[in-house]
């Protein structure tokens, strides 16, 4: 057995393998290359043998060619058959004799002549061979011979043992040789293998160098030693590189932990060991349970990854948990754990995490509180900011005197109306109200007797329809009643009926009693309008033309009087355009004629509408005057025209401004707190204001205007007489008027060059004011002429197309800057 | 009945195999004779043994008025021996280098060898004087003149 096991070892090593090759090459070659050598020395011992016969064959035969008796014949053939080889030899003659060797034993073997061609033919040792001759006497013959081929058949039979001996020795002497060489081919190599081994076994120090003279062995050794040097080099990164994370784990403030795959503690770093209270020794061979209350932390992550995918991620996810930890000391204390399962070829490593929060878990502990303390206050708040909100809402959607909705909420209310009317296809109605003697009240009795009024009107409206309608003050003594379901016209008719009925009733106030009448306008859904802004509109003229007729209510007919209509529906557009700002001021430059320089402007308003573009104030000013429009619109030219002379002010401009007042003004109390009001608001001197206001507006009622405009005065308000010469003058009052200055109408200005009248009109007017103290502004000065003439008649000042046009303060104002010679403020450039 | 048909099929060629072989064995026991031949326009009717030796050693041979030209038929390996052994007396090695050795010291060339028997016919009718050795069944298909026997037997 120990043999076999020798041998064996012997054919796994190289010098077996290449002893074994050597054998397996010699077995296949040798045959092939004795065979071959044997097998042409064979052929050639045969071809010389037969070259031999026939050759000496073809001597034998001209030989007897030569003879004519039987005796030479028989001469020849004994010679033949003496010469060696030949064993037997005949002449066949013409005439049928046989002449036979007489050498050879009677009789002899061969009497079955079979001719060979080839050597060892016929297996019966003899090469026969015949040939045709010519005797002498021209007779023909045939001799046959037969020759040995035993000889040469021994010959090839020794070339054969030969070869064998031959390749027998060949092979013993091979395997002799491979036996010596082969271990002198396999000595680097075991050294090298011891070599390797060492450095296996981490014997890395010593440099591996073997001599050899064979290419690839030392090729290996060189690469062995590269390997050795890489291995070395490798090792010292790793060793290092544990160093490092050795470092790391001791420094972190976390503790590290590993456990096997059965919960023993492998290694716990510094932190860990400060967190739990032991020394290295105290955890050798123990089991994480000695540490945590809770044993789950490992099992919870074991088999999260299959082993088999070590080699892509070896490391399973984090998880991470809260649990209690357990000192040495037996004290518990909260931790956080994070485990994560670390896959090897050895086997799964656990490494968890664990930090002490007790600390953390004291703070969350108290920002849960405030947090609670912070979420009931935000509760509160939100409470309270939420009723503040509804009460705001409230207040943005009602009207504060009344606490009906307002026109905002009326809006949204009749947006959802008409959405349900054109789905549920049924009709709506809007009404729009009107007081027809609340503002005699309010003028008269003050607006705190105005605001107890609006509020009793409100409370019978509301008390007068039901309750699923809308009432909606939208300022002043004006009422919306939106009606969001109606059957027919009719209803909306019997819901105007009531609530005139209910107003018509007296208001007692303070122990009197007071009549204000309503005037009700009624549009419906869908006849009269699709949307909220045209039912609005058109329940707006329905409204004035309620007020215009002698019914109390009117029911809008697009039929109607277009003019009438135009005009009220511009009316509506007015005051919305009022609201709107739509309105402008363009201002023409008044000119002192003493001092040749622009010293004043006059505002103008014009109307921007939407729809019909820029409307003059000879079409909306009557309008306004009609439908009481006036007072806001002359509101508005006043405190925008101050906005822009404070403008003028701040680039160095000083310029008196005009502003016309209509006979309305004169009977509103309101008229001089407002005034002084924007004077405050804009920083405007009283003096740089000039109200201009007509004659006729004056003789409407004298002593009201004499009050106003005394007011007025006092204030330092500069004032005007408009369009003298046009109406109604009385000499008494103007002379007892505080007015100013007289403004000539332009009726007579135009044309006084070529009217006489008109001129001495015009002169007799400039010498009266003068008398009276008064200045003189001529207005509609159109030509040079009529500029000069003015003049000479000592004209104070003078306005008209030939100075400018009306325009924009933003066109006018370089104008003026280019004018010069304005009275500038001092300092100004 | 399909595998009794295949057998059958078997049998028949194995059968014919039998027969094949027989026959093909008979047909080595038939007595052939090589024969001495050249082209019938060449006028030759019979040479010597000393010619037709002379002949196919490479030497010049002259007859009725035309230099006769041997050529060799290698067609048919046992034809070849009979030709080395009846007519020229030598090995194949000898007679190849005899024939090189009379070249370079008389001159002249090589006799043309053929290896196939229908282009060694062929080019017999087209050269005059054309002497070579053929069997007599290839000669009897052929328009060549025999001009002599140069052996009879059986192969075998």
């Amino acid at each position: 057995m120990a043999r076999h096991g020798k041998i064996a070892i012997f054919l796994n090593s190289f010098a077996g393998r290449i002893t074994l090759g050597g054998i397996a090459i010699h077995a296949l070659l040798i045959p092939f290359l004795f065979g071959g050598v044997l097998f042409i020395v064979q052929k050639s011992i045969e071809q010389q043998f037969i070259e031999h016969v026939r050759h000496d064959a073809a001597q034998i035969a001209e030989q007897l060619s030569e003879e004519k008796t039987e005796g030479g014949f028989l001469h020849h053939l004994n010679d033949a058959a003496l010469s060696g080889g030949v064993v037997f030899a005949q002449l066949a003659l013409e005439k049928g004799a046989i002449l036979d060797a007489t050498v050879f034993e009677k009789p002899h073997p061969y009497s079955d002549f079979h001719e060979d061609f080839h050597f060892n033919e016929h297996g019966d040792s003899i090469y026969f061979i015949s040939l045709p001759l010519t005797t002498q006497d021209d007779a023909t013959a045939t001799l046959r011979l037969g020759y040995d081929e035993t000889p040469a058949m021994e010959q090839i039979q020794r070339a054969y043992e030969r070869g064998a001996t031959l390749a027998v020795g060949y092979i013993l002497s091979s395997l002799l040789l491979v036996t010596i060489i082969t271990p002198q081919l396999t000595r680097p190599l075991r050294k090298l293998r011891d070599t390797a081994q060492k450095i296996a076994d981490g014997e890395t120090a010593e440099h591996l160098h073997v001599k050899s003279g064979i290419l690839e062995i030392a090729g290996l050794s060189d690469d062995l030693e590269r390997m050795r040097h890489a291995l070395v080099t490798k090792n010292q990164a790793i060793v290092a590189k544990e160093r490092r994370i050795s470092a790391i784990m001791d420094n972190a403030v976390d503790g590290i932990i590993t456990v096997d795959e059965s919960g023993v503690i492998e290694s716990m770093n510094r932190a860990a060991l400060q967190i739990f209270g032991y020394q290295p020794p105290d955890i050798q061979g123990k089991s994480l349970d000695l540490l945590l209350t809770q044993s789950h932390f490992i099992s919870d992550v074991q088999g999260a990854q299959p082993a088999t995918d070590a080699a892509q991620a070896p490391v399973s996810a984090v998880k991470t948990q809260e649990g209690t930890g357990r000192r040495k000391d037996g004290q518990t204390f909260p931790i956080e754990i994070a485990i994560s399962e670390l896959v090897l070829n050895e086997g799964r490593l656990y490494i968890a995490i664990v930090r002490d929060i007790t600390e953390r878990k004291q703070t969350e502990a108290e920002i849960k509180a405030l947090q609670e303390d912070l979420e009931q206050r935000v509760i509160t708040r939100t409470r309270e900011l939420a009723s503040v909100n509804q009460e705001l809402e409230h207040q943005a959607l009602h009207d504060s005197l009344t606490g009906l909705p307002n026109r905002l909420l009326l809006q949204d209310r009749l947006r959802q109306a008409l959405l349900t009317a054109q789905r549920e296809n049924h009709q709506l109605a809007l009404l729009i109200t009107d007081l027809n003697r609340f503002k005699e009240i309010n003028d008269t009795l003050g607006h705190h007797y105005g605001d107890l009024v609006l509020q009793q009107v409100s409370t019978r409206m509301r008390d007068a329809l039901r309750g699923s309608d809308t009432i909606a003050r939208l300022g002043g003594d004006e009422f919306a009643v939106l009606l969001p379901i109606v059957e027919s016209e009719q209803d909306a008719v019997n819901a105007a009926h009531k609530l005139i009925s209910a107003i018509d009733k007296p208001i007692a106030l303070e122990d009197q009693d007071f009549h204000v009448g309503m005037s009700v306008g009624i549009a419906l859904y869908p006849g009269h309008g699709a949307d909220g802004s045209t039912l609005m509109r058109h329940a707006d003229i329905a409204m004035y033309v309620a007020k215009r007729s002698t019914s109390d209510f009117a029911i809008y007919d697009p039929i109607e009087d277009q003019h009438s209509v135009s005009r009220l529906t511009m009316a509506v557009d007015l005051r919305h355009a009022i609201e709107n700002n739509q309105l402008m001021l363009h201002y023409q430059p008044k000119i002192d004629l003493k001092k040749g320089r622009v010293t004043g402007v006059e505002a103008l308003a014009r109307w921007n509408h939407p729809q019909r573009g820029l409307i003059f104030p000879g079409e909306f000013i009557p309008l306004a005057e009609h439908t009481g429009l006036i007072r806001p619109l002359t509101y508005f030219a006043l405190d925008e025209g101050l906005h822009q002379i404070h403008l003028w002010q701040k680039i160095g401009l000083i310029l008196k401004l005009a502003v016309n007042l209509s006979a309305h003004h004169l009977q509103d109390d309101q008229l001089v707190a407002k005034v002084a009001s924007s004077l405050k608001k804009w920083g405007v001197s009283p003096e740089l204001l000039q109200l201009e206001i007509t004659e006729s507006a004056i003789m409407d009622n004298p002593l009201l205007a004499m009050d106003t405009l005394t007011r007025l005065h006092a204030m330092g308000v500069g004032l005007s007489i408009d369009d003298f010469g046009t109406g109604y003058s009385s000499l008494v009052y103007l002379k007892q008027l505080p007015v100013d200055e007289i403004k000539i109408d332009k009726s007579f200005v135009l044309n006084m060059l070529e009217n006489n009248e008109d001129l001495v009109i015009v002169r007799s007017t400039i010498d009266l004011a003068h008398n009276m103290g008064r200045q003189v502004v001529a207005e509609g000065v159109e030509k040079e002429g009529v500029l000069n003439k003015l003049m000479e008649l000592g004209c104070d000042m003078a306005q008209g197309y030939y100075i400018s046009r009306p325009i924009a303060a933003a066109d006018l104002t370089p104008w003026l800057k280019s004018q010069g010679g304005l009275r500038r403020k001092s300092g100004a450039a | 009945m399909e595998r009794r048909a295949a057998m059958r099929r078997i049998l028949s060629l194995i059968l014919f195999l039998l027969l094949s072989g027989s026959a093909g064995f008979a047909a080595g026991e038939e007595e052939r004779r090589l024969l001495l031949v050249t082209d019938s326009a060449s006028g030759v009717t019979s040479l010597s043994n000393g010619e037709i030796h002379r002949l196919f050693l490479g030497l010049p041979v002259e007859k009725g008025g035309h230099v006769l030209e041997a050529v060799i038929n290698r067609s048919d390996p046992f034809l070849y021996e009979v030709f080395l052994q009846k007519i020229v007396g030598m090995s194949s090695i000898v007679y190849e280098r005899h024939i090189l050795a009379n070249v370079i010291q008389i001159g002249g060339h090589r006799p043309k060898v053929f290896n196939d028997t229908r282009t060694l016919i062929g080019a017999l009718t087209q050269n005059h004087g054309t002497v070579t050795v053929l069997w007599d069944n290839d000669a009897a298909a052929s328009n060549l003149s025999i001009i002599g026997e140069v052996w009879r037997g059986t192969e075998k």
